[in-house]
């Protein structure tokens, strides 16, 4: 490690009312990898995308390796040696991953007529395997893809260059332990060849294997920067949060519990990426659901929901009644949080407050008219319940940072009284202080009756949560696990893979 | 934590853009009022402006609906030509049967539309299109290619006073079902993302199909005051009727589904039109200069509204 290749000096960046970024200076190192740490809507993403040349900032000044820098672009951003995977989907679902992955830099493969095709997919093969993932193929579609696989395109996108400084916001959630991996190796590369890493996560753990030294945010302001050996735990989250915080946020009892009572049978259903599932759903019950990303539990979530077209099969609940289209399963009180949370679970585009009263209108109307004070009361009670950090209630959602996005989609559900949740990766971009409170939110609601299917990437919390561990693997259900307190991520990985 | 604190005061910056239609509207009124020496403000040409923008505040609002879900109605014009035959063939029987013909032959276009659109996929462009063709080949033979005439009698009903009634009746009735109902709210989410709105419990297909009986009620209220008004039909009734009506939105402030489609713009689009008509008419502007100045203005709002899509207003 040697000279400063970044450096920030009194950055501020307001968005109205909002300061997302106050008097904000900080250096990276060359050969660093510097971990960025805060609670959600901190300003770490705002902060990451001023440097790649998202966002212009309202005042101070930046350096690269000591030469002024004042980015108008991405495309500027990237010339200098800058590359920003973010933290949603940041990838054209439309067009192929080699197309995304040259975005931009199409003149490099211009051939006798126009673009040539075949040069660029060569080189977005190559691109691939540069970041170990030659199993996705650059040449379809990336709405095809997984979000793990888009992910990889964009770190691909990212990698092709070569870059001084790649920043990754927040997608080792988005990821399984193979696309971690993949990830991590990709972090080392960048160092080893003396390039640096701008690292924002919420899973501290990840963050210490990873990172040589971390810096803290908390509301926009900088708080302060550990090296490696003082990046302990329990001192970085009291850092961001800005007061003593518990150790364990798991559930505490370690045998299974949950009434007999069968709430929602999965009768072997099938569709093209589920293959003869049967399961029962109990009352009060946490139901995890691991596997790795292509497993199908996605899809299950979905078709448990009725949002899957099934080939065979059905979703029976207590009174006998078949889930077959979303509006019906939202009636009988079921809730499904997507993994896609910017497209398929809140509309960005659209009031806060509206979006978490969509589901909850019908049974808020009496003569035909909806009751707009119970409406208003009801997002602003959610809101404030899970501390939704906003200006005004009435924003569109796309203000809202990463993870109070998800707590939007969260209070959706949980305003709607779900008596059945089904949640996909529900913690995902969320902040440790309020993971801690959404498992102790899920303890409660379990004490109330209502039963969860949590599918998740991450063992820690399938682990930590469930009443049972039901693992799938290609497709179908490879086994059911107990809740147990020796229970292993090892044992749980083996009937992953 | 501090949901609910952060309101920071009265924003004027904000609520200027918000309610830039209106500010457009005072504008026109001052503009046109100074150029044409108050006789704008005459009780006979506000009876004029309310006239003349009669028809498209009927249709600006019943499309709120189709505009909120991201789409348009390009069956309207036929629908009105269609409707107002109709009614003008009966009305020789019974005036009121004609009425009742005009809405009920109004209503069920929009229903077939509606039908199409919530079941077939074709983009609602195409769909309604050929649903306008269709009907205006059955138009000319039907009619004989003249025009039918209507009863004397009829030209008492064409009165302002009357028509401010239905309007104003029009607007209550609209404005609760839009603002304080689930199929306004719907209609605005399905625009927005209709993706989200399916698995949130929407049924689409429904709400795709009540927007089109919304216009389609529109279409039989324009054709009957229409006949009223001119004393028969042909099938060139209410030619360009749809047009007009997105012209007046964009006016109003509504270029893109979603939430941005308030009700509001619904009334003040026709307003706008009409006050830059009849205020270019007295100014005794020429024809073809009054097409460029409002083609001007039309590209000045559109630019205007797209620099504010990048503000959050809502
Ligand atoms: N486009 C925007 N318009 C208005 N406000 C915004 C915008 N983007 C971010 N903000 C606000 O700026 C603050 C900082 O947001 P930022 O996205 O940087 O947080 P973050 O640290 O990345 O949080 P997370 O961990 O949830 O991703 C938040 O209060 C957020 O609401
Ligand atoms: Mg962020």
């Amino acid at each position: 490690m040697g000279t400063v290749l970044l450096k920030a000096d009194h950055i501020y960046k307001s968005f109205g009312a909002t300061k997302a970024v106050v008097d904000f200076s900080v250096e990276i190192m060359s050969g660093e990898v510097r971990g960025f740490i805060g609670e959600n809507g901190s300003g770490k993403s705002t902060f990451s995308s001023m440097v790649a040349g998202v966002y212009k900032r309202d005042d101070g000044t930046m350096q690269i390796n000591g030469r002024e820098y004042v980015p108008h672009s991405t495309v500027e951003a990237s010339d200098n040696g800058i590359a920003l995977v973010v933290q949603e989907a940041g990838v054209i679902a439309e067009i192929s991953g080699a197309c995304n992955i040259f975005l931009n830099k199409e003149s490099r493969f211009s051939g006798k007529l126009g673009i040539d095709f075949n040069e660029m997919n060569k080189a977005a093969a190559e691109a691939l395997k540069k970041v170990y993932s030659e199993h996705v193929d650059p040449t379809i579609p990336c709405s095809m893809l997984n979000l793990e696989d888009r992910k990889l395109i964009e770190i691909a996108k990212a990698m092709c260059d070569d870059p001084q400084l790649l920043i990754i916001d927040e997608t080792s959630n988005a990821l399984t332990t193979r696309g971690r991996e993949i990830l991590y190796k990709v972090i080392r590369d960048v160092k080893a060849r003396g390039g640096s890493v701008l690292f924002i996560t919420h899973d501290l753990d990840e963050l210490v294997e990873v990172c040589d030294s971390v810096t803290i945010m908390r509301d926009g302001h900088y708080i302060t920067t550990l090296p490696k050996e003082e990046m302990i735990i329990k001192r970085m989250r009291e850092l961001m949060v800005g007061r003593e915080m518990s150790d364990n946020y798991y559930r505490a009892d370690t045998v299974k519990s949950y009434e007999e009572e069968v709430v929602l049978r999965a009768d072997h259903l099938s569709a093209p990426e589920i293959n003869d599932v049967s399961f029962e759903l109990h009352k009060g019950e946490i139901l995890g659901i691991g596997g790795l990303s292509d497993c199908g539990m996605h899809d299950l979530g979905k078709a448990l929901f009725g949002a899957e077209k099934l080939d065979s099969g059905s979703v029976v609940l207590a009174d006998g009644s078949h889930i077959t289209d979303p509006k019906m399963a939202v009636e009988k009180r079921i809730g499904y949080m997507s993994k896609n949370r910017d497209t398929e679970a809140i509309i960005l585009q659209y009031p806060i407050d509206e979006n978490i009263c969509i589901p909850s209108l019908a049974r808020l109307v009496r003569n035909g008219i909806i009751r707009s004070r119970e409406e208003r009361e009801l997002s602003r009670t959610w809101a404030d319940k899970l501390s939704i950090k906003l200006r005004s209630i009435h924003s569109y959602c796309a203000t809202l940072s990463g993870g109070n996005k998800q707590k939007v989609v969260l209070a959706k559900w949980l305003g709607n009284e779900s008596r059945i949740l089904i949640m996909d990766c529900p913690t995902r971009g969320i902040d440790i202080g309020v993971k801690e409170a959404i498992y102790r939110l899920m303890q409660d609601l379990k004490k109330e009756g209502v039963s969860i299917v949590m599918i998740s990437e991450e063992l820690a919390e399938l682990i930590g949560m469930s009443d049972r561990i039901m693992v799938m693997k290609d497709y179908s259900i490879s086994k059911i696990l107990d809740r147990s307190a020796d229970l292993t991520e090892k044992t749980v990985i083996e009937y992953m893979i | 934590m501090n949901a609910t604190k952060a309101e920071n005061g009265f924003n004027w910056q904000r609520m200027v853009l918000k309610l830039y239609p209106f500010f457009v509207l005072g504008l026109l009124l001052i503009f046109f009022g100074v150029l044409t020496k108050g006789t704008l403000f005459s009780s006979r040409n506000i009876k004029n402006i309310l006239e003349s923008s009669f028809q498209y505040l009927i249709g600006c609002m019943a499309a709120l609906f189709i505009f909120a879900q991201g789409e348009q109605d390009f069956s309207m014009a036929s629908n009105i030509a269609l409707s107002a035959i109709l009614a003008a063939m009966i009305s020789k029987t019974s005036v009121p049967l004609a009425l009742v013909v005009a809405l009920v032959s109004g209503i069920a276009v929009g229903c077939a539309c509606g039908f199409l659109y919530a079941r077939l996929p074709i983009p609602v462009f195409f769909l309604t299109m050929c649903i306008a063709n269709v009907i205006a080949g059955f138009l000319g033979p039907m009619t004989n290619y003249q025009s039918v005439k209507t009863p004397v009698s009829m030209l008492n009903l064409d009165n302002t006073n009357l028509k401010l009634l239905v309007a104003v009746i029009f607007a209550v009735i609209i404005y609760v079902i839009y603002n304080k109902t689930t199929y306004g709210k719907y209609s605005r989410a399905i625009g927005a993302s209709p993706v989200v709105a399916r698995l949130s419990g929407i049924n689409l297909s429904r709400y795709k199909f009540a927007a089109f009986v919304f216009t389609g009620i529109a279409a039989g209220i324009v054709a009957f005051f229409s006949i009223c008004k001119s004393g028969g039909a042909s099938k060139a009734t209410g030619t360009m009727f749809h047009f007009n009506v997105m012209v007046a939105m964009a006016l109003g402030g509504a270029t893109t589904g979603g939430p941005k489609v308030k009700f509001r713009c619904a009334v003040i689009g026709p307003l706008i039109i009409s006050v830059l008509t009849l205020g270019m008419n007295l100014a005794r502007i020429p024809v073809g200069m009054q097409n460029l100045m409002k083609g001007v203005l039309f590209l000045a709002v559109m630019v205007l509204s797209d620099r504010l899509s990048r503000f959050d207003v809502d």
